[in-house]
């Protein structure tokens, strides 16, 4: 992967400052509310700080688009294409350059939201989250490892969610620059065809996969109210419900994501121009 | 001994739009000359060098660079310099160096260390405070610190005042190396670039109007190609 550093360095540039832009007004936005946690209800206060989780899938699109619009913008795009270098391994930089930027401001805004969460179960409001998860963690085995665990899985799961969501908007960019005019409907058009492909990748996972075990979430019953100390926390079982989740579908998604993936190396390398 | 052909375009024609910009084009060019490419603006050069270069691709015909179909085995072989401002502007001299000797097969860092001198560059200053003629002047070290079979140079000299553009020829004449290297060098600024020229390409609405050895075409009309240009363009 000779020149890969190099690619990916000038595509992490290229939209660092709106990484920057986005970190900054997360811990802002966040400080603003961890100030008003004691003159505000602590719910009222905590609640605002999930927002950035939107912002940031928002924002990644916005990322997504720019790192290839910024090679237009910028003429960089002669230079791109005109370097004996595979379409696949000018993609995979950008990927790469857009997910450091996702991860980075997910630390950030997760970071923001333990934070205010924090300050907010000091206050003596309805928010008890952080201290049932303290709680948790100090007194039942069951419980602290089920709290680790989903905390786990829904931050990996909205990531990968950020991997999908990158690898569609970058086809879609590059497919509306196939023609010179009414790019946005062709890259309008183009969002709905590859999600309808993902679709299929996914009917057809689901087929051709048939034996692959399916995924299993423990979604949690009543959990939040028997592990409040208030109802004996010490001694309360994690109570769950089994939701099975095909495999076969996922792992053609999965697929169908690198197909995606592939055709914008290949119009990196074989059909797009300057 | 036959003359080794390196560029060979059939029938090429490249639309945009409903503007025909390259016009059925059958060139053949042989190893190691340096070809004018001249023509008035709108005349298809930059088109015909981005078609070479794999930034674009034909509609109709075929290109191909040493008997290849253009594609990442012609690009290892091939140094494109655009006529426009290519370099990204937040780069320092030395990270554009970097950036193309990491990604680019044949990087000759002696060469470019040459040139850098020879230029006046400052490695340390960034590619947005350079002047227009510093920048033309990084364009070219970019492009001829490679050791390529092909350079293609789009309007070298466009906006460069006259100092910037004497030690740009001067460049461009002590890297070349006769009988290996080829360079095809579009303009329609003649009078300075004509004496190093061997072949001259006359283009006018993506078609050639005239190819002809430099030095035969001076003496069957007994004036300079800037001479000829201006009649041929009037």
């Amino acid at each position: 992967m000779r020149g890969f550093g190099q690619l990916f360095k000038k595509d992490l540039e290229s939209i660092s400052l709106m990484t920057v832009i986005l970190g900054i007004g997360i811990l802002l936005w966040d400080t603003y509310f961890y100030t008003r946690i004691g003159e505000w209800k602590a719910e009222v206060a905590i609640i605002p700080t999930m927002l950035p989780f939107g912002v940031i899938m928002f924002w990644l699109v916005l990322q997504a688009i720019q790192v290839y619009r910024h090679e237009w913008q910028t003429g960089g795009i002669h230079l791109l294409l005109a370097l004996p270098q595979p379409g696949s391994k000018i993609a995979l930089a950008k990927l790469a350059a857009v997910l450091t930027s996702f991860t980075l401001n997910l630390l950030v805004a997760t970071f923001g939201f333990v934070w205010v969460l924090r300050a907010g179960s000091l206050h003596s409001g309805g928010v008890r989250l952080f201290n049932v998860a303290m709680e948790a963690f100090f007194q039942s085995r069951e419980a602290s490892s089920w709290l680790i665990k989903i905390a786990l899985w829904s931050a990996f799961a909205y990531w990968l969610i950020g991997v999908g969501t990158v690898v569609i908007f970058q086809l879609v960019y590059n497919c509306s620059r196939l023609t010179a005019r009414l790019r946005f409907l062709v890259g309008l058009a183009s969002f709905f065809v590859i999600q309808w492909l993902i679709g299929l990748c996914g009917s057809i996972g689901y087929y051709v996969f048939p034996r692959v075990p399916d995924l299993v979430i423990r979604v949690p019953i009543d959990t939040l109210s028997r592990l409040d100390s208030a109802y004996g926390m010490a001694q309360a079982p994690v109570q769950t419900a089994k939701i099975l989740i095909n495999s076969g579908i996922l792992l053609g998604n999965a697929l169908g994501m690198v197909l995606v993936f592939l055709v914008t190396g290949y119009l990196l390398q074989n059909v797009l121009e300057v | 001994m036959p003359t080794e052909i390196l560029v060979r375009t059939q029938g090429i024609v490249k639309r945009y739009g409903r503007t025909q910009a390259i016009n059925g084009i059958e060139v053949e060019i042989p190893k190691g000359i340096v070809v004018g490419l001249v023509g008035p603006n709108g005349s298809g050069k930059s088109t015909f060098l981005k078609l070479l270069a794999g930034v674009l691709r034909p509609d109709a015909g075929t290109v191909t660079i040493n008997g290849l179909p253009v594609g990442i085995k012609t690009k290892a072989r091939v140094s494109y310099q655009p006529e426009i401002d290519c370099l990204y502007d937040w780069m320092t001299v030395q990270q554009v160096l970097d950036f193309t000797a990491t990604l680019v097969p044949d990087w000759r860092p002696k060469r470019a260390d040459e040139m850098i001198a020879f230029l006046n560059l400052d490695r340390g200053v960034k590619v947005r405070h350079l002047s227009k003629g510093m920048r033309a002047r990084l364009k070219l070290v970019v492009t001829l610190s490679r050791d390529a079979d092909l350079f293609l140079l789009d309007e070298p000299l466009s906006g460069i005042d006259p100092p910037s553009r004497l030690r740009i020829i001067k460049t461009l004449i002590s890297g070349y190396e006769a009988g290996r290297h080829t360079i095809i060098l579009s303009t329609h600024e003649v009078a300075e670039t004509e004496g190093i020229f061997e072949r001259i390409i006359f283009l006018d609405k993506g078609q050639i109007k005239v190819d002809a050895d430099a030095q035969e075409l001076r003496s069957q009309h007994g004036r300079s190609i800037q001479g000829l240009f201006e009649e041929v363009y009037q």
